[in-house]
């Protein structure tokens, strides 16, 4: 199903008086809808805000382009998402023409509070759809941990992971939950490389722009090298996914 | 539906009724059958589409006030701004053919009067201000009354040089109180409203008193 709604004036009219909704969830829809489809693609993310922020120019680019240069990979992700917002993108259109070998997904922490039960059901039905609307194998990631500390946010999380897992046991679909690299041993979150995550992120992520004094590389927070290196060990391990040097 | 008498909508600043203006918003406004569809952040382009997907379609109300168009400053010329406005009255015109419309001009931007979005405000507010509404629209520019005398924008009236304060929304609804007057009579007697407040508080507050029956 294409779901096109023009959310740009055609050319010779005020952009003033063409009639768009207000919505930038939905801006953001519409033009993921208008990006290069041609698939096959190698690689299709989705999630909410932290998968969100692999996209080009933002904080996770850098990994990006270091683990994933060499294939085809498009991130669908949008920030603030729950999941019945991604499952109604799914619905909508979002894979249309894409052919990806691999969808990796995460999402759930900004349904954190709710039944887990129903958001987990939620979460398989994102997986039925992946399934019937592309030949892919899907990587369903475990949500990530919040909180410096334990606390009644992480059992939820810790509900919910477990609730996903047993949807290991779908051949298509591979489980994996990296969420204990960013612990400490001792359980807690490093302040500095993941303390606010998913809200806007502190110190740690911000030294993203600022350069290493000595060797002129950008300094990378921590914890996104370790997305990336699970992530792309997961990949390469699970999926016949040949990085092409 | 509920019976809806006075519109708002607009942008941020008539959306903000509901936040910093709410107390006030809620004793005046309330007792007649204000609803407030103003949107943060919204263009004219997003008023229309409101408009067009259902927004005043079940409703007959008496007077609908407008302002809209700050947000579009920066991104579109000053005269397609204006037609838009012009476009979004027409709207309202014909799908409530009985409602008044009390188009306010724009609200003045920046600190000081020399500041170039005033220009482009004044740019879009001249343009309403000369069209020929037909005498269902009263077009009324009160930007006069949350200046000073020499036209400087004071934080207390407007604390962003946007956004009106409390003190802003009373003296907008003062600016503007004879045209509600005129065209969306209260419904309650006035004694009532200063005592008690909104009609939901009467039945908490004042157990003797009945509620009046809504019309």
């Amino acid at each position: 199903m294409t779901w096109l709604f023009p959310m740009q004036a055609p050319a010779g009219t005020p952009a003033t008086i063409f009639p768009v909704p207000h919505s930038d969830w939905f801006y953001r829809f519409t033009s993921n809808q208008q990006r290069e489809k041609q698939g096959p693609y190698d690689l299709v993310l989705d999630g909410d805000s932290i998968t969100d922020n692999w996209q080009p120019d933002d904080r996770g680019m850098p990994v990006w382009k270091q683990r994933w240069a060499n294939i085809k990979v498009l991130d669908n992700a949008i920030g603030g998402d729950q999941v019945p917002h991604v499952l109604w993108r799914v619905q909508h259109g979002d894979l249309d023409g894409l052919n990806p070998k691999l969808i990796m997904l995460m999402i759930g922490t900004n349904d954190c509070g709710r039944d887990p039960k129903g958001i987990a059901q939620g979460i398989r039905k994102i997986l039925d759809e992946y399934e019937k609307r592309t030949t892919a194998h899907i990587l369903l990631l475990g949500v990530f941990p919040r909180d410096p500390k334990p606390s009644s946010t992480r059992d939820w999380i810790k509900n919910i992971n477990a609730l996903i897992s047993t949807y290991s046991s779908d051949p298509r679909v591979t489980y994996m939950d990296i969420g204990d690299k960013f612990l400490q041993p001792d359980g807690t979150l490093n302040a500095r490389d993941h303390a606010r995550l998913p809200a806007p992120l502190d110190q740690g992520l911000r030294d993203l722009g600022r350069r290493d004094p000595a060797g002129d590389r950008p300094v990378l927070p921590r914890c996104w090298g370790e997305i990336g290196r699970g992530i792309s060990d997961g990949i390469n391990v699970i999926h016949g996914i040949r990085e092409r040097r | 539906m509920p019976q809806v008498d006075l519109v708002f909508d607009g942008d941020s600043i008539t959306d903000f009724w509901q936040g910093t203006g709410r107390d006030l918003f809620t004793k005046n406004y309330g007792p007649r059958n204000v609803v407030d569809f103003a949107i943060a952040g919204d263009r004219t382009q997003h008023v229309l589409w409101r408009l067009q997907h259902g927004e005043l379609d079940t409703l007959h109300p008496k007077l609908i006030m407008l302002m809209i168009g700050t947000n579009n400053i920066g991104s579109d010329p000053v005269a397609d701004i204006a037609s838009a406005i012009e476009k979004i009255v027409a709207t309202y015109r014909e799908k409530t053919p009985d409602a008044h419309v009390l188009l306010l001009g724009v609200f003045p931007r920046g600190e000081k009067s020399d500041d170039p979005l005033r220009a482009q405000v004044k740019g879009i507010n001249d343009i309403l201000a000369a069209n020929a509404w037909d005498d269902h629209v009263t077009f009324l520019n009160i930007n006069d009354k949350l200046l000073q005398p020499d036209g400087t924008s004071t934080r207390d009236v407007l604390p962003d040089f946007v956004h009106p304060s409390a003190k802003g929304y009373q003296l907008w609804a003062d600016a503007v109180q004879p045209v509600i007057d005129k065209y969306c009579r209260c419904q309650l007697p006035t004694r009532l409203i200063q005592t008690y407040g909104p009609r939901r508080q009467l039945r908490t507050k004042s157990p003797k008193l009945t509620p009046p029956s809504r019309p």
